[in-house]
């Protein structure tokens, strides 16, 4: 499957899912074992409540699809806090599990009317709040996972919105309070992406294109291919102007004569003392 | 400045603590237990973080004043360098930093008194002169303002009798130290290269036009001020780039009262230079020609002699020229 978004979205519930998928007209990509909806810059895995699902279902999309270096992770979804109100945004600095109390902070970006707590993710739904932390059921699954994978802690992200609290408790929350709540927070969400998106998008252009073609001319031994990369980025750094795949290589016979032909480039272009 | 600051909680009430956070009304503060939970944990990206990096308050617990590597002094025999910070919030291409740690963060220790604890307890070990440097994992008074650094070392420091202190710094906040009384134990050392190499590598820093300014200013008070001609960076018409500093250097500065001047070519450890060249593979600087001796990344050596055996000398052609040490890996 060849997919190339650059941002998933992780969320529990279909109806979290819902005003998304309407919004930014995603296509199902795929049903079992976690239904994806997508299109070229953004999927969205609908990943069943609990920690283990949430887990699951970001191991399973970073396994099976193409994932670019660099790519964004948020866990988005509703959670309960004692006293701010419905709908209210949260940016979530610090996930705890409450079962292994294990911490993890996930990254941060300034949006706008959003507040910054902490959240504890449960094992079941609570309804007493007893601390100032958000309540939900995945977060923690889904750091836990972020982190086991080696995703980087700058591509993790958890954004939820309030969906209970005190005065109004979890069994309250129907589908039509979570589209509603979710569809008001599209265009905070969309900052969070775009922000996310503008951070790491230097970082992950020069990663591609490191003169593969080359390797069905010429055969190159592992250190000679390890050499030609070398010296292409180094060629690269030093001469913008000039694309590498425009050197003079078809008087080359084998890939050592490429190599060198590269290193006598490199030679004209560092500074003479 | 600092969109989130996080807070060790143990000391969230301290007096330095609150004072740093006053001056960040706007910042979201978030406690954690410890620094090491956000700072250079596995998995974080420092090329991405420092587009955006926090501020971290902290408490150092050891490992607060540690003896300098051996090529860090000026020919004298105690030498130890602390850091009341990691990381610094100028984003030099070159810096050893960006291969040292995970993360871009910046963190502030607060407890100043500790450090000072120490070093007293150190400089009273010997009669002979000892050297505190400052400045190795972060600018000294890049943040000064912030951190009041300057004011709550300098005056301890000073009033010890065998002890000096260097200031390592590019930045140009010496206002709390025109404030005070010159020292002659404290010394004000100012990091400076070409226009050229300040405007392709050493991003966000000031202008060598304003560091020159700040070491005027400290040297008509009356402080003692060197300066780091380090890292020494081999770029197209380094001569002229550097004949150019050179010449600014004599013309704004009283040469002649210069504590001293440092030469060093740009060099890493392997593994730093591993790193910091995979953060930034399109960066000219990390394609130059360069060999790998004793666990150092440096240019060769025939272009490194020369490198620094021209400086010496423009140096030395001017009259009254301070002492000269050079930064090499030996």
């Amino acid at each position: 499957m060849q997919l190339t978004g650059t941002t998933t979205l992780l969320v529990a519930l279909k109806a979290e899912a819902q005003p998304l998928i309407d919004h930014y007209r995603l296509k199902s990509v795929q049903q079992h074992p976690f239904p994806i909806y997508a299109n070229e810059q953004l999927k969205i895995v609908i990943t069943g409540i609990g920690k283990c699902p949430s887990a699951a279902a970001l191991a399973h999309t970073a396994a099976f699809f193409s994932i670019l270096p660099n790519h964004i992770w948020i866990n988005f979804g509703i959670a309960g806090h004692k006293d701010h109100a419905i709908g209210t945004a949260v940016a979530v600095s610090k996930v705890i599990s409450k079962s292994s109390r294990q911490t993890w902070y996930p990254n941060l970006i300034k949006l706008p009317n959003t507040l910054v707590k902490p959240l504890t993710t449960h094992d079941a739904v609570v309804d007493d709040y007893v601390d100032d932390t958000l309540c939900d059921m995945e977060a923690a699954g889904f750091m836990s996972a972020g982190s086991s994978l080696h995703i980087k802690n700058e591509c993790l992200f958890v954004f939820k919105l309030i969906s209970d609290n005190k005065l109004s408790h979890a069994k309250n929350i129907t589908k039509s309070l979570v589209v509603e709540i979710v569809k008001t927070h599209i265009p905070t969400l969309e900052a969070l992406i775009k922000k996310a998106e503008m951070r790491v998008q230097d970082a992950r252009n020069f990663e591609l294109e490191l003169g593969s073609e080359l390797f069905e001319k010429w055969h190159f031994s592992q250190t000679q291919k390890s050499q030609l990369r070398e010296g292409i980025r180094r060629f690269k750094a030093l001469d913008k102007q000039t694309l590498w795949q425009d050197m003079e290589l078809n008087n080359c016979a084998t890939a050592k004569d490429v190599i060198e032909n590269l290193n006598r480039r490199l030679q004209k272009l560092l500074p003479k003392f | 400045m600092f969109s989130f600051i996080y807070v060790e909680k143990r000391i969230e009430k301290h007096p330095r603590t609150l004072k740093i956070l006053s001056q960040f009304p706007k910042s979201t503060v978030i406690t954690c237990e410890h620094y090491g939970e956000i700072f250079n944990r596995h998995q974080q990206d420092f090329r991405i973080q420092k587009k955006d990096p926090c501020l971290i308050l902290a408490e150092k617990h050891n490992k607060r004043i540690m003896p300098a590597p051996a090529e860090y002094g000026l020919n004298t025999t105690h030498n130890y360098y602390f850091s009341h910070m990691l990381n610094c919030i100028y984003d030099c291409r070159y810096c050893f930093l960006q291969g040292m740690f995970q993360s871009a963060h910046n963190v502030i220790f607060v407890n100043y008194e500790d450090f000072i604890e120490d070093i007293r307890a150190l400089a009273v070990k010997t009669k002979e002169p000892m050297w505190f440097y400052s400045g190795y994992d972060c600018d000294s008074l890049a943040l000064d303002p912030i951190t009041e650094f300057s004011k709550s070392f300098i005056e301890e420091i000073s009033s010890i009798d065998n002890a000096f202190l260097e200031l390592r710094t590019k930045s140009t906040q010496v206002r709390k130290l025109l404030e005070m009384k010159p020292r002659n134990n404290v010394i004000c050392a100012f990091s400076l290269s070409p226009a050229a190499v300040i405007k392709t590598l050493e991003h966000q820093t000031p202008s060598l036009a304003a560091r020159l300014s700040a070491a005027k200013k400290l040297q008509l008070a009356g402080w003692p001020v060197a300066l780091r001609l380090d890292p020494i960076v081999f770029i197209e018409n380094f001569r002229a780039e550097y004949t150019f500093l050179i010449e600014q250097i004599t013309e704004q500065l009283d040469f002649k009262t210069l504590h001293s001047i440092t030469i060093g070519a740009f060099r890493l450890p392997k593994g730093f230079f591993k790193t910091v060249k995979n953060l930034y593979p399109e960066e000219p600087l990390f394609s130059s020609q360069f060999s790998s001796d004793n666990g150092q990344v440096s240019y060769v050596k025939s272009t490194e002699k020369k490198i620094l055996d021209w400086c010496e000398e423009s140096l030395k052609n001017h009259n009254n020229c301070p002492s000269i040490y050079r930064q090499t890996l030996n």
